[in-house]
């Protein structure tokens, strides 16, 4: 097949986590011919992509990057390329345009790829989940066009670069068309410490948290442990903590050593954002709470007096 | 101002999986008991931004759309209750096997005839396939801007001013009308119905619109994504309850047990 990976670096570095579509197409074996289509990053990263063939849309800086932008230099791009299967991460513009392209084009689209399954001569298998994470379902695709996937994220070992470089062919990001929406201003929440989608560990609060000041008590055991702070929708709904910090279906996508949760019911859509992590360690007063089956370690007692305990044991033995 | 809201019905989203079934024959997830289903979730909030935008002006109107197959009249006249003017719906057993581009072109095509509007809303996301993908198309076929993930919309002027989510943070962005708009939670909880709104809700006729009306073309509605199978994973349950007295005793045999593990 005639593969093309397309990487979004919303940042100036390479955007770690989209070397997981490479990840991804290996499962679809070793007679394909892969080629990367990148926007923004620094230009020597992207050389060591693992890829057969690299096109690549340098930007001034990373806010030059839009959907509308994104859209229109893939879809002219694809004016005269065609490949069986363009394999999206998820990200924001990732978000946007895979499925918008795949209407323009009039190409097949699947969002949160987990695996493939087989492929003939008429039709290509995925599974993804479906119902917020709470059932998977097999997928046949038709591969008489184009299929655009989006693969889920966190669901993949990330690829060592390859280290032989490929040649990068320089491509214009075009300008957004009229019949579109012009960003005004863009407002970024940077939390201090260390950030979610970096952390090895997180410490993450739900419902059961109750309040805002009862998050004072997660925040000092994140720092204590060199974490970050994630929650689930209940408590991002009740403003105790920022929208940026969800983690879930609509939130981020994480696979932290340890993820600690408090007061989490561990709801499909929540897990599917965690479910990847290494160790799942859940604090709940309810026995019979769905999170237990997801962890490793469970601890049934109150959230706020359990986790008053756990800081002035980690204290004890720092 | 004319407004439009597509909404779906779909399973209770939260239903947990232990209370789900799988029909393999129609390809759906159903409640293993009678639970009612819902207007998805992310749609109710796009009924309410809309509600709330559309009080800003003199004249304006909310209608709702709907398509699917075996609606029930209950659930989707919930918007009707909430305050919105018009319900219009398609119905058709054809329509369960549409894929994404089906669904968007029959809601197009609704849309053309029905308006023309100045707004169309949607949900993100609709909780039983996750595909959030539908509202890309029709803005695609309408040729008319799509603004994702929208917290807050204004008009100042003739423009259309619009807060939008982003993963860490927002933006202020501007668009022409008309326009696709589409909502998740943080919009805020969707409005309670009246007991007065349900009541006029009840009396209200469903706009019913016949499929073979919208004239849709072969390669419009012939799905290039199908199931063939959905099943519930397996999940191994070995979680190591950590007993203790007390809290404390608790809190020290996890984190004796984490650092064995490396973990901490
Ligand atoms: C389309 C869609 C997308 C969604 N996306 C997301 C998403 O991205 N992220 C997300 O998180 N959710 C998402 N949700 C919502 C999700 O379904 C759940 O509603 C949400 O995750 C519940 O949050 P919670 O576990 O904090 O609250 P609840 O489910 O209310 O659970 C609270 C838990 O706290 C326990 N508890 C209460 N008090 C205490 C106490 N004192 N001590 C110990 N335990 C206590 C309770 O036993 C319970 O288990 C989505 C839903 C839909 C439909």
């Amino acid at each position: 097949m005639n593969i093309l990976s397309v990487i979004i670096n919303e940042n100036d570095d390479l955007n770690e986590s989209s070397l997981e579509i490479f990840s991804f197409i290996d499962q679809l074996g070793s007679t394909n011919k892969i080629s990367s289509l990148v926007f923004g990053g620094e230009k020597s990263a992207i050389s060591k992509l693992c890829s057969d063939e690299i096109f690549y849309a340098s930007v001034e800086n990373s806010e030059a990057l839009n959907p509308n932008n994104v859209l229109k230099t893939m879809d002219k791009f694809l004016s005269d390329k065609k490949f069986d299967l363009i394999v999206f991460q998820k990200d924001d513009i990732s978000n946007f345009v895979a499925p918008a392209l795949s209407f323009r084009k009039d190409f097949a689209y699947l969002p949160d790829v987990k695996k493939f399954v087989s492929k003939n001569e008429s039709e290509i298998k995925f599974v993804r989940p479906v119902h917020g994470e709470s059932a998977e379902a097999i997928y046949s695709v038709d591969i008489s066009s184009t299929i655009i996937i989006k693969i889920r994220k966190s669901s993949f070992e990330i690829k060592q670069l390859s280290k032989q470089n490929s040649i990068v062919n320089e491509i214009i990001l075009e300008e957004q068309d009229e019949n579109t929406f012009k960003i005004l201003e863009t407002e970024k929440v940077k939390s201090e410490g260390i950030q979610l989608d970096e952390a090895e560990i997180v410490i993450s609060g739900g419902r059961g948290i109750g309040s805002k000041e009862g998050f004072d008590n997660l925040k000092e055991l994140a720092e204590l442990l060199n974490g970050a702070l994630g929650a689930s929708r209940a408590a991002v709904e009740s403003e105790w903590i920022e929208t940026s910090h969800l983690v879930g279906l609509t939130g981020k996508w994480i696979s932290p050593n340890l993820y600690f949760t408090f007061g989490i019911s561990g709801a499909s859509q929540h897990l599917a954002g965690c479910i990847n992590s290494k160790n799942i360690v859940a604090v709940n007063k309810d026995p019979d709470a769905s999170i237990f089956n997801h962890s490793k370690f469970g601890v049934i007692a109150d959230c706020n007096d359990f986790i008053k305990e756990v800081i002035e044991e980690i204290k004890n033995i720092q | 101002m004319k407004i439009c809201v597509c909404i779906k019905e779909v399973p209770d989203s939260d239903i947990p999986s232990n209370k789900l079934q799988i029909d393999n024959q129609s390809k759906k997830i159903l409640p293993v008991e009678n639970i009612s289903n819902i207007v998805n979730g992310f749609d109710l909030n796009a009924v309410e931004l809309a509600l709330r935008f559309s009080e800003n002006f003199e004249e304006s109107s909310v209608s709702i759309i709907s398509v699917g197959n075996n609606l029930t009249s209950d659930v989707i006249k919930k918007p009707l209750a909430m305050g919105a003017d018009e319900l219009i719906t398609c119905e058709d057993p054809s329509i369960e096997k549409m894929d994404i581009k089906g669904i968007a072109k029959v809601l197009s095509k609704m849309i053309l005839k029905t308006g023309p509007y100045d707004i169309i809303f949607c949900g993100r996301h609709a909780s039983d396939f996750d595909n959030a993908s539908v509202p890309f198309g029709i803005s695609e076929f309408l040729s008319i801007p799509l603004v994702n993930i929208v917290k807050n919309i204004k008009k100042i002027n003739k423009k259309i001013i619009i807060e939008r989510i982003i993963t860490d943070g927002f933006q202020k962005v501007e668009s022409k009308m008309p326009l696709v708009v589409t909502t998740g939670n943080q919009v805020g909880d969707p409005r309670y119905p009246t007991l007065k709104g349900i009541m006029e809700a009840s009396k209200k006729q469903i706009k019913k619109i016949l499929l073979e009306e919208l004239e849709l073309e072969q390669n419009d509605i012939k799905p290039k994504v199908k199931i063939e199978e959905i099943y519930f994973p397996e999940n191994e349950n070995n979680v190591e309850i950590i007993e203790g007295n007390s809290n404390k005793e608790k809190a020290i045999n996890l984190i004796t047990k984490l650092k064995a593990e490396g973990v901490i």
